[in-house]
């Protein structure tokens, strides 16, 4: 019934009537506010996705190796349609919302992912990733790297810098790969670069014209990090000895 | 892939950083470096891991000392001797293979003869298990090496083993092969293969067969040195589920040339180890190498991309450390081994990796004017969220895979959770009932749940909330309270179609579900959809910010028993919280903080002037199942505690 807030003692799980929303949509939340304050907006798209938009729109094609930087879940479909899977990554949304929207814009898909691979305290087969992309003039890695540390900065605090490693993702080029420096560890917390022309073009905008950034981010990792949370399967185990902890 | 220090340093004319300073090198500007191990007295090997797009030249020593001269501004050079062929003997025919698919893009192949195949000398074997490869025997092994170091996947056939004449062919449906390491593979027709007038001899670019292995009897053998279609290997070594050292390179598009430095290097190579050895004359089909690739672009693009003027002397003198003809600004041809660049782009992240990205400063944020609006769906989400919690729901992610879906997935995990969940009532159901078990634990009467999430009926994916209660069987009815918060939902703006009156009528019609041996009530309201919803305007919008969420350190749940106390304290009137500190102070004195949970006050009386507060006291320990005696022993200390008060203990 009652429970003293204020008590000297610092007890875990507080007993209030009080609900609790998901830290996963918490920190979401957050995300969202702080990226709104730059104009960015939130966008959605299908888990259970077409290999066009998971794959081919974003220059991976089939039978080549970059297919296997991610585990599929391939779902069973009758012969003669189109193959489905569960979404891979939240850059299925770029394509679905480039082709809905005019540019310049920004936007943020938050949303929940799927790998198929053995679950253990760091890997889980259902995971969250929050997708960003902006599309303007003359987009360059400057802006992706002031952007994100502005991100870095009002996530984890004034102190929060990032660093840029080279890398690949087949939808973008340049490709990094984004180191985040907490607690005095360099932490590898997301994919990024400049969009790939062809994913413009996927999403019916003209590459000589505009030029973007995209950038994906493994959410669950993030949120571990910050709260000391060292086993991603609490957040899908719908306990609420987790929920309410937060 | 494994590389040597020395073994790189062999094509760099500078010196190559050690240890740390070569991990943070090659990590900050081209490769991710795993690991650092020392070998042997003077050696380091590092586990390079190559980039993906970057892998059809440098899943290679060689390919790998080119960027690190790139990156010390050393030049990368060949030695000598290996660009010098070994010299053919008259004696021997080359060998003649007939080439009848597409899929074969280029075949190198010679005799070699008067061989004695041998156990591999100390530097060899020593070498490849530096590298993580086993040593077989001297021919096998040299080949190895030799793809370690070109990037060339190289075979060797025994000559004296195969029958009739070599022809690279599309297998017969049904045909059969028996693999070096006596696998039997049953082919079809559209696998390539290597084939005498017996059968198969090879799966190309995937793996030998046993027959005309290279075995420690061989005399005489025929050198192959090929390309093959990429993607036909990919799909052939997924087919027959062979992925090894040589699938991996041929799928990832080896350059042509690099067929030609692999039969070179091996002939040298084998010359050296056997003298007396003899070597046709190499026959040869397909092209020398790719055509090169033009990429035209300015310098003012480039500085573009990265956002930093970099000088155009400084764009032109990277360019061309990578190998990269230039002219004008900017004409470039890249170097036919480099499959990675094709569009303007990509001489961009040349340039800017190597200049440094660490370079990119006082960058500011984007903005952009929000011409758009947030997702519906997410902000209906968002504004239901805030109102359940706010009459105390809490909120869930629950699996997606579970069992009895309508979409089945190829290949799942478990059979528990090989299909999508169709709804999300039966799993707020479980999730109820499973967290039923630790209400004391948590200091509730009542478990309130709510998940928002995808399911996917047979219809199609769609966004749905569910709502589930449970407590024990009692006045408080979960059926009653669904039913209220879903009024509570349409109260406050979230306008649904008839569907929300029709569930309420049916939740109050059905009432709730007795369980547990009749202890406990359940109710859960099913899947409502968020599709169906909308916000009504009259209702101000205002989401739950809290910028300045305290941080709280995550508590680990214990996987021990917890075990409950309840005490009744009679004390004077308003003593509620007294009471309590009382109880907690002497608790955690005596039991220690991590063991105990909470003390919640469950019932208060008064009775003429004095009031009695009931506590239930919850003990848990992470470590082991607190004993009896241990918490009976607590419970005695408050009891003196409370009576040294002048209060008593029921």
């Amino acid at each position: 019934m009652v429970f003293f807030s204020n008590s000297a003692y610092t007890l875990y799980m507080k007993s209030e009537d009080k609900g609790y929303s998901h830290v996963m949509n918490q920190e979401i939340r957050i995300i969202t506010d702080i990226f709104a304050e730059l104009g960015f907006v939130v966008a959605n798209g299908p888990e259970l996705e077409t290999e066009f938009f998971n794959f081919d729109a974003l220059n991976i094609p089939s039978d080549h190796p970059a297919r296997d930087m991610q585990d599929t879940f391939w779902v069973k479909v009758p012969e003669g349609e189109e193959k489905k899977l569960l979404r891979t990554h939240t850059s299925n949304v770029q394509i679905r919302f480039m082709q809905a929207n005019t540019p310049p814009f920004g936007m943020l898909a938050p949303g929940k992912v799927y790998r198929n691979e053995a679950t253990d305290a760091t890997h889980e087969a259902q995971f969250h990733q929050v997708e960003g992309m902006y599309i303007n003039k003359k987009v360059s890695l400057k802006d992706l790297k002031g952007t994100l540390e502005y991100f870095f900065k009002k996530y984890y605090g004034e102190d929060a810098k990032i660093r840029f490693r080279p890398s690949f993702f087949p939808f973008v080029e340049p490709g990094v790969e984004v180191d985040v420096l907490f607690k005095g560890k360099w932490l590898e917390v997301m994919g990024a670069g400049l969009m790939h022309p062809k994913v413009l073009k996927a999403g019916n905008i003209d590459p000589t014209e505009w030029s973007g950034f995209a950038f994906g981010m493994g959410f669950d990792r993030i949120i571990m990090i910050k709260y000391g949370i060292d086993d991603v399967r609490y957040l899908y185990s719908g306990d609420l000895r987790f929920t309410r902890q937060f | 892939m494994k590389v040597s220090r020395n073994w790189l340093q062999n094509y760099v004319s500078k010196e190559i950083p050690k240890g740390e300073a070569f991990v943070d090198l090659l990590s900050m500007n081209i490769f991710e470096v795993e690991g650092c191990e020392k070998v042997g007295e003077d050696n380091e090997v590092y586990d390079v891991k190559v980039l993906a797009d970057r892998n059809a030249y440098c899943l290679s020593h060689r390919g790998i000392a080119r960027e690190v001269a790139v990156l010390i501004s050393a030049d990368y050079k060949v030695p000598e001797f290996m660009n010098t062929p070994v010299a053919v003997s008259t004696n021997l025919k080359a060998p003649e293979i007939k080439i009848q698919s597409t899929v074969c893009r280029k075949y190198l192949a010679r005799k070699v003869s008067g061989l004695e195949v041998a156990v591999s000398p100390e530097w060899l074997k020593d070498g490849l298990e530096a590298l993580g490869q086993r040593s077989i025997n001297s021919i096998v092994d040299m080949t190895n090496y030799v793809m370690m170091d070109s990037g060339q996947p190289l075979h060797a056939f025994d000559a004296d083993l195969v029958k009739g004449n070599i022809a690279v062919r599309m297998a017969k449906e049904g045909e059969v092969v028996t693999t070096l390491d006596k696998k039997e593979i049953v082919l079809d027709a559209k696998t390539l293969v290597v084939a005498d007038d017996e059968g198969v001899l090879a799966i190309a670019g995937v793996k030998g067969g046993n027959r005309a292995g290279v075995t420690m009897s061989t005399k005489n053998i025929i050198l192959e040195s090929a390309n093959f279609a990429p993607g036909e290997v990919r799909k052939t070594s997924v087919k027959v589920n062979i992925r090894n050292e040589s699938s991996k390179r041929f799928e990832n598009d080896v350059p042509l040339e690099f067929a030609d430095v692999g039969i070179n290097d091996l002939s040298l190579l084998i010359a050296e180890m056997y003298p007396k050895a003899e070597f046709s004359p190499i026959f040869s089909y397909g092209k020398g190498k790719d055509d090169a690739k033009v990429v035209e672009t300015t310098t003012d693009f480039i500085r573009e991309c990265i956002g930093v003027e970099i000088p155009d002397e400084e764009i032109i003198s990277i360019l061309k450390k990578c190998d990269m003809q230039v002219e004008g600004n900017l004409k470039i041809t890249a170097p036919t081994y480099r499959r990675d660049i094709n569009i303007p782009q990509d001489l961009a992240e040349e340039v800017g990796r190597v200049y440094g990205y660490e370079k990119i400063t006082d960058a500011q944020p984007v903005r952009v004017e929000s011409r758009l609006k947030n997702d519906k769906e997410f902000t209906i989400a968002e504004y239901i969220r805030d109102l359940l919690v706010g009459i105390g729901f809490n909120e869930i992610i629950g699996y997606a895979l579970r069992a009895d879906g309508d979409f089945v997935l190829e290949h799942p995990l478990s059979n528990d959770k090989n299909t999508l969940r169709k709804t999300l009532a039966d799993s707020t159901r479980e999730y109820i009932e499973s967290n039923s078990r630790y209400l004391d634990l948590m200091g509730i009467k009542q478990a309130k749940v709510f998940e928002i999430s995808r399911i996917f009926p047979k219809e199609g994916e769609r966004t749905v909330l569910s709502l589930g209660v449970i407590n024990q069987k009692g006045p408080e009815k979960p059926h009653v309270v669904i039913a209220n918060t879903l009024k509570y939902l349409t109260d406050n703006g979230i306008i649904v179609d008839g569907s929300v009156a029709s569930k309420i009528n049916e939740i109050t019609a059905t009432e709730s579900k007795v369980v547990f041996d009749r202890k406990m009530e359940l109710c859960v309201s099913g899947d409502l959809d968020l599709g169906k919803m909308s916000i009504d305007g009259d209702h101000m919008l205002v989401l739950n910010k809290e910028t300045k969420k305290e941080i709280v350190k995550f508590r680990k749940i214990s996987a021990y028993p917890f075990a409950t106390r309840d005490v009744a304290i009679f004390a004077e009137k308003d003593k509620e919280k007294e009471v309590y500190e009382v109880i907690v102070k002497t608790a955690v004195e005596s039991i220690g903080e991590e063991n105990f949970v909470r003390a919640t006050l469950f019932d208060v009386f008064t009775k003429e002037e004095k009031t009695s507060y009931a506590f239930r006291l919850v003990f848990q320990s992470q470590s082991e199942t607190l004993k009896d005696e241990v918490i009976d022993s607590v419970m005695k200390k408050i009891n003196d505690v409370v009576m040294g008060k002048g209060w008593v203990v029921r």
